[in-house]
């Protein structure tokens, strides 16, 4: 329990408390700079991630979206310190608050992880103890991160309940899971991510799998949340229309890359990745008719090959030429906005204007 | 137009034991609507809500506690659901499931897959059933290459594609998909709709289309049924319905998709209030069933269940105070 202590003031740099107050309106919480990860697998390297960057300021809230197998997932259990023991971290670094995640090991990871920063999983019904009172559940996180003595223990368990909206929390304290419908066992899920009040909350696809009115109700509750607490949300998602409605910037991530990153308007007002632009025009949000869609050409690459091109969009790409063979990395194109990409959208001018000095 | 499905006040109800005594959960609660040749219907509404238990009812593989299931005029509601395994009619309705991972046998091809439909549902053997097993393939867009491989040899949409030839090899008049894209990418969904789309003219099918996905209702469907608890609260042409919801709860859903709807009147101030729906264990037959949830209940809610009533210009709601809907004409 007080592990977190000694190891803090090793540190020297670390908020003891997630409630402290904010040092700077827009420190950066979360540094995600050039991660590589891959996984050793009998059939070959997956190189899962690479030259991945991303940062997080506080109070602010950034969607990752991309395609199943993009890396979404690979990238938020690298920041929980969670991955799978096949998984390596080949390159970069990853911090949080200041300190270098990848140096902690063990015991002083597992302090930050439920105190510091949290994380909301997928499924709650996989993700929660079936053969466990959810308050207890809640408790659980309390006991290792707090010394709180088990009465308060109680009592704050069943404010964090009533935090989330789950209406008489007295009661469903001793629920099990089961006895919960799928949006309040995801309620639970976020009662205890949010318990210790973090100061990094992963959201790993929160609502896939809920119904519409549900899915409203749990974005507002975490968005309010983390407005209140001047939290950092990472909304991990495959859909754009919901990292439209409840993100600051955006992340795209393709086949282990970031291939573009900026504020949420500006990326669907004028995309500047080819990948992008087929990704806002595969969702059926606004669009008019079924023939307005279009698909996106072919599948993600396979990571375990060894040929994989700089571009790894590069073979389901329309606007492939031959200058997209050079290495590649993200390039400001405007405030916040980068992309990776040789050929970029909107840059039908310039090349023209090229053309005509030529 | 002669209806092609016609469901009559259909009711199934499960007894559940529960402080000793055995009382009935109201799964699906009196439904009536129908199905005309050619047309795609969307039926949306909240997990829970009875949307599978319906489903089965009118595929046949749950038998029904009170109502009609009308087939071309015959009553499949007759039928027992183990005796509509070996019925001739059972090869006009067929069924798309939700996870093309789940619904396929692990241990059979593709090929095998969608031969075991043909054996079954067509009395096809040999030769002519091979060849219809390639035929269906070409339909769905499946390479012949893939189709001795195994499911887990497929990709997500490959597999949907495999879950779609199965259900189409014996030309359904009335094709039931349950949220075929689900499971699936975005870049995926789109080929797949589109795909069903192009099917649905060319096989001369029917859809009944299941989802909670709003967005792809809005897309693919000609009419939309809202369901609540075991009951339709509205229907009607998807673009009217869209544009000018009525019953409080399509409100909600409609206010609460995100990225905003073009041109629809829902908005925040219509998001459901409460938490949970209530319970559908033997339900209050004289109380609107959204009462609790709704932003606009009022005291006659409590008194009186609404009825489904003709609102004009083909659409139906269940509310006594519902929203004042102009229509526009097109």
């Amino acid at each position: 329990m007080s592990a977190l202590i000694p190891n803090a003031a090793a540190e020297g740099s670390i908020a003891i408390s997630g409630t402290a107050a904010p040092k700077a309106p827009a420190a950066l919480l979360l540094e995600v700079d050039q991660l590589a990860v891959e996984f050793r697998t009998r059939s070959g390297t997956v190189r899962a991630l690479e030259d991945v960057s991303l940062a997080l300021a506080e109070g602010e809230t950034v969607g990752l979206v991309g395609e199943s197998g993009s890396g979404k997932s690979v990238l938020s259990f690298a920041a929980m310190g969670i991955q799978d023991p096949a998984a390596r971290i080949t390159a970069g670094s990853l911090r949080f608050a200041g300190q270098d995640l990848l140096a902690h090991k063990g015991a002083a990871m597992k302090a930050l992880r439920g105190r510091e920063m949290a994380m909301i999983f997928q499924n709650p019904r996989v993700a929660l103890n079936p053969i466990r009172a959810v308050g207890r559940q809640i408790e659980d996180v309390l006991a290792r991160h707090t010394d709180l003595h088990a009465a308060a223990r109680r009592r704050r368990a069943i404010e964090c309940l009533a935090e989330v909206r789950i209406p008489d929390p007295e009661r469903r304290y001793a629920a099990y899971p089961f006895e919960l419908s799928g949006g309040m066992c995801q309620r639970v899920m976020i009662a205890i991510a949010l318990a210790c009040k973090p100061r990094l909350l992963i959201a790993d696809e929160p609502t896939t799998g809920l119904d519409v009115t549900t899915q409203a109700a749990i974005m507002r509750l975490i968005s309010e949340l983390s407005a209140e607490r001047r939290m950092a949300t990472l909304l991990i998602t495959h859909d754009l229309g919901l990292a439209r409605e409840y993100c600051d910037r955006i992340a795209v991530m393709h086949a282990g890359h970031i291939v573009e990153v900026g504020p949420t308007e500006t990326l669907f007002a004028a995309p500047r990745h080819p990948y992008t632009e087929r990704l806002i025009a595969a969702t059926p949000v606004g669009a008019a008719s079924l023939d307005d869609l279009a698909a996106i050409e072919g599948n993600l690459p396979d990571l375990r090959r060894t040929d994989l091109p700089s571009c790894r969009f590069a073979e389901r790409c329309a606007r492939r030429g031959r200058e997209c063979d050079a290495p590649l990395g993200l390039v400001a194109v405007g405030a916040q906005h980068s992309v990776a990409c040789h050929r970029p959208l909107g840059t039908e001018s310039a090349e023209a204007q090229h053309v005509a000095f030529a | 137009m002669s209806r092609l499905l016609e469901i009559i006040d259909l009711k199934r109800w499960f007894p559940v034991r529960k402080d000793g005594e055995t009382r009935q959960l109201h799964a699906v609660d009196g439904i009536n609507f129908h199905l005309e040749p050619g047309e795609t219907v969307g039926l949306v509404g909240e997990s829970g809500c009875g949307k599978s238990t319906l489903v089965r009812l009118l595929t046949r593989t749950l038998d029904l506690t009170d109502g009609q299931v009308r087939f071309r005029n015959n009553d499949l509601g007759l039928i027992r659901a183990r005796e509509m395994a070996l019925h001739p009619q059972r090869k006009d309705v067929q069924m798309v499931f939700q996870d093309p991972t789940d619904s396929l046998n692990p241990r059979y091809t593709a090929r095998q897959t969608i031969a075991e439909s043909v054996r079954l549902l067509c009395g096809m053997r040999g030769a002519a059933a091979a060849a219809r097993v390639e035929e269906a393939a070409d339909w769905v867009g499946l390479p012949h290459a893939l189709l001795d491989r195994y499911p887990h040899q497929l990709s997500g949409g490959q597999k949907a594609r495999v879950g779609i030839a199965r259900a189409i090899v014996g030309r359904p008049a009335l094709l039931v998909l349950d949220e075929p894209t689900a499971a699936l990418d975005v870049s995926v969904q789109t080929v797949i709709l589109q795909l069903l789309d192009r099917l649905k003219r060319e096989l001369d099918m029917s859809f009944l289309f299941v989802s909670h996905d709003l967005n792809v209702v809005r897309l693919l469907c000609d009419r939309v049924l809202v369901m609540y608890l075991g009951q339709i609260v509205e229907s009607g042409p998807t673009e009217a319905v869209f544009r000018a919801p009525a019953h409080p709860y399509t409100r909600a859903l409609i206010a609460s998709l995100p990225g905003g709807l073009a041109h629809g009147q829902a908005s925040a101030s219509d998001l459901l209030v409460g938490g949970d729906p209530q319970s559908p264990i033997d339900p209050d037959p004289n109380r609107c069933r959204l009462l609790g949830r709704c932003p606009r209940g009022l005291a006659p809610c409590a008194e009186k269940g609404p009825q489904l009533i003709d609102i004009g210009h083909d659409r139906h709601v269940a509310c006594h105070y519902p929203a004042v809907v102009q229509h526009v004409r097109q």
